[in-house]
């Protein structure tokens, strides 16, 4: 199996990292804790390659692991709602936790507890994982890799989920050509034209796209009115009707 | 009560409670074995001192309880006799360490390098504090049993007592002149103290505890903590 390489520049990641690494070989409890898809499991796995991952939410294997191995992994920690049943005295556990229900029992079972900052929190990471995931999902794409991403456009709410999402988007929008374009647009029409106004309700797909993109290039509505060819008040019409500031 | 006569010296030679007769100008007239170890030449005027201070106001003794720590020994008592102007006598009780369980079998315990554990929670540690942390250690220090998970637990406790210092000095050595007796062998003591400008103290209770099930043995002040752990090998 390939290793899981972790990428960050982050120094609160780096440090989690450290003290993962200094903890390799002893035996204590230790949960890595944050919001979801920030990485941790993958920060784990890069650390503990041939480490025995189980969901905290099956029970009966978590208790039959613990009775048999001295090193366990356990992602979806939050999901262990009666954490008294187990024992981890003298085995070498590793945690991973989208949130802590109980903290109390938390700092009793576990010597270490690391908080690992979301994306947000890690700006010195989007340009090292920008770059990661361009090159992974143009390779998957089989496009350029040199198309410019507008990193002030990526999505960072849902972290990495959301991150990668919105450069899959950026990448295929930047690398679509007519034909493809079409072919999408054709494929939406035939799934929605329907009615008896349909051209007219479908119209704004083509239209508020185009007055958008005209007002952003132009900036000024009668300079675009005449790139368009439109009258000035059906262009101002339009604008009212499609909601566009 | 039956009178006896015998000389009570051999009893009082081998005390483990350090025990010292002093003339009336400070010179040592005798002093026990368990004397001897805490002895030098500062604390004997500090000895004499202390006698004199809480000596009774007329011939017999005085017990006093006091928190004293003389060299690596710790005592919670005095007690200060005299019969005659010229010899005065210091009785100090010494504080009993934490008891070592089943003849040194440590249930859950295993040999531990006490550097990479330190090290790990100084990392844990780092990641929130902004201060500057300076560790002086002995990297040849041989590894000892501990319970690693429990120990790390009290090791994060004490040092969230000092998060929001400027800085934080990290001391690891062998505690010279003490040992720790268990099951007829002997052990020597690592110290383990942690000293900054101020630390926050509204845990040594838990602390304490949670130091005691470690069998180790703490020591606060208000800047510094101290962690003598009995370094059985």
């Amino acid at each position: 199996m390939k290793p899981v390489q972790f990428l960050s520049n982050s120094p609160k990641v780096k440090q989690i990292i450290n003290g993962l690494t200094l903890t390799k070989s002893l035996f204590v409890a230790s949960i890595v804790v944050g919001e979801p898809y920030i990485g941790k499991k993958s920060l784990v796995e890069s650390i503990f390659p041939k480490g025995t991952f189980i969901n905290g939410s099956d029970c009966d294997t978590l208790m039959h692991a613990l009775q048999t191995q001295e090193e366990i992994i356990i992602y979806n920690f939050e999901s262990i709602l009666d954490l008294s049943r187990y024992d981890f005295a003298n085995k070498r556990i590793i945690a991973i936790a989208n949130n802590i229900h109980n903290s109390i029992s938390i700092e009793e079972k576990f010597a270490f507890i690391y908080h690992m900052p979301s994306l947000q929190e890690r700006p010195e990471d989007l340009s090292l994982l920008l770059e990661h995931f361009s090159n992974a999902i143009s390779q998957e794409l089989l496009i350029t890799t040199d198309t410019a991403i507008d990193i002030k456009q990526l999505d960072l709410s849902e972290n990495i989920k959301s991150f990668r999402a919105s450069i899959y988007r950026q990448l295929i929008t930047a690398n679509i050509d007519q034909e493809a374009l079409e072919h999408l647009i054709y494929k939406y029409l035939y799934e929605k034209i329907e009615g008896n106004n349909a051209y007219r309700d479908l119209l704004g797909l083509f239209e508020r796209p185009l007055i958008k993109a005209g007002l952003s290039k132009y900036r000024s509505q009668l300079k675009l009115s005449s790139i368009l060819g439109l009258n000035r008040n059906t262009l101002r019409k339009k604008i009212n009707e499609h909601n566009i500031n | 009560m039956s009178i006896i006569s015998t000389d009570f010296k051999f009893f009082i030679e081998n005390d483990i409670n350090p025990f010292i007769l002093f003339s009336s100008k400070g010179s040592i007239l005798y002093l026990n074995k368990s004397a001897e170890l805490i002895l030098g030449i500062d604390t004997q005027k500090e000895l004499f001192s202390l006698a004199l201070s809480h000596a009774p106001q007329s011939f017999g003794n005085r017990m006093t309880a006091i928190e004293l720590s003389f060299s690596s020994f710790d005592f919670y008592g005095l007690n200060t006799l005299y019969v005659n102007d010229n010899e005065i006598g210091l009785q100090l009780y010494s504080r009993p360490r934490p008891k070592i369980t089943k003849e040194g079998k440590l249930e859950g315990y295993s040999l531990t390098d006490l550097n990479l554990l330190l090290q790990a929670n100084i990392e844990l540690f780092n990641i929130n504090y902004c201060g500057k942390i300076s560790l002086m250690t002995d990297y040849s220090m041989p590894d000892i049993q501990l319970q690693q998970n429990s120990f790390s637990r009290l090791l994060r406790k004490v040092f969230a007592q000092f998060g929001s210092t400027l800085s934080v000095e990290i001391t690891l050595n062998v505690k010279m002149g003490s040992i720790v007796i268990i099951s007829d062998k002997k052990y020597p003591i690592f110290s383990l103290k942690l000293t900054a400008d101020h630390r926050k103290n509204t845990i040594d209770h838990a602390i304490d505890e949670l130091a005691l099930s470690n069998h180790i043995d703490t020591k606060f002040q208000h800047n510094t903590i101290v962690l003598e752990i009995p370094a059985i090998t």
